[in-house]
């Protein structure tokens, strides 16, 4: 399925990344069940930090270069949404200083057990350099392939921002 | 008796059931009799240090584990279980 996404949700989420710099952003965006239309942008606290402090061993990587998202707020963002027949599109986090692309790191916890959770959820990253946008790619999971595949969506970056 | 809602690629190890009844009376316990009755879970939820895995959320009823007692948090009668999939990344 195709996901619609319009500019504005698109700079929602680019306004997050750039304000969360150095640090990854993190959210989700909601859309009505059974439709291809991303509408909603929820910023998800990224607590990595806190996890890192608390237990370095298991969460060796601080919020420069992982994302964690709060589970409560995300639970409660599911939950209602829910509620009025929306469902979770798309995943997005920022990648501070390192590109766009879907890391191993990514893939692996997007398949936690050598499989999507969801195979329909999109997953969006964007590259953010020196607190400035500079790209934005969707990764949807491709069942033949076994594998993400990237679509490129610097056509809808504001000029400024290329 | 707890309810603990499975997430979908595992519920091939449950006979494609996506909710169970699970006795005990904490995470540890169910968890360990869910093994007891479908085996496979142990290995897919807890890593060779025998902890938890840091990629999944386990929630009783709305809170997550992480932050009350982790393994040891008490279940109550028709207390509900979920294990979700955290959603995490580099
Ligand atoms: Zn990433």
């Amino acid at each position: 399925m195709k996901l619609q996404i319009s500019s504005y949700v698109l700079d929602m989420m680019i306004y997050h990344a750039e304000k969360d710099y150095p640090e990854e952003t993190c959210g989700v965006v909601i859309g009505p069940k059974g439709k291809s239309k991303a509408i909603g942008v929820f910023p998800i606290k990224n607590i990595q930090n806190d996890l890192h402090q608390k237990d370095p061993k298991q969460y060796s990587r601080d919020a420069k270069t992982a994302y964690f998202m709060d589970p409560t707020q995300l639970r409660i963002v599911e939950k209602e949404a829910a509620k009025k027949n929306f469902e979770i599109k798309i995943i997005y986090h920022s990648h501070p200083d390192h590109g766009v692309y879907f890391s191993e790191e990514d893939k692996a916890m997007a398949c936690p057990w050598g499989e999507p959770n969801d195979p329909n959820l999109a997953w969006l990253v964007i590259g953010v350099a020196q607190a400035k946008a500079n790209g934005a790619s969707l990764f949807y999971w491709d069942e033949e392939k076994k594998d993400f595949l990237e679509k490129n969506l610097k056509q809808n970056f504001r000029s400024e921002r290329i | 008796m707890a309810k603990v809602r499975i997430p979908t690629p595992l519920q091939k190890l449950a006979e494609n059931q996506a909710e169970l009844e699970v006795s005990g009376t904490s995470v540890k316990e169910v968890l360990a009799n869910l093994e007891a009755k479908y085996p496979g879970f142990q290995e897919r939820l807890y890593d060779d240090k025998g902890q938890l895995r840091r990629f999944i959320n386990f929630y009783v009823n709305e809170e997550d584990i992480r932050f009350a007692d982790g393994e040891a948090t008490i279940l109550k009668e028709d207390d509900e279980l979920s294990i979700v999939p955290a959603i995490a990344g580099g």
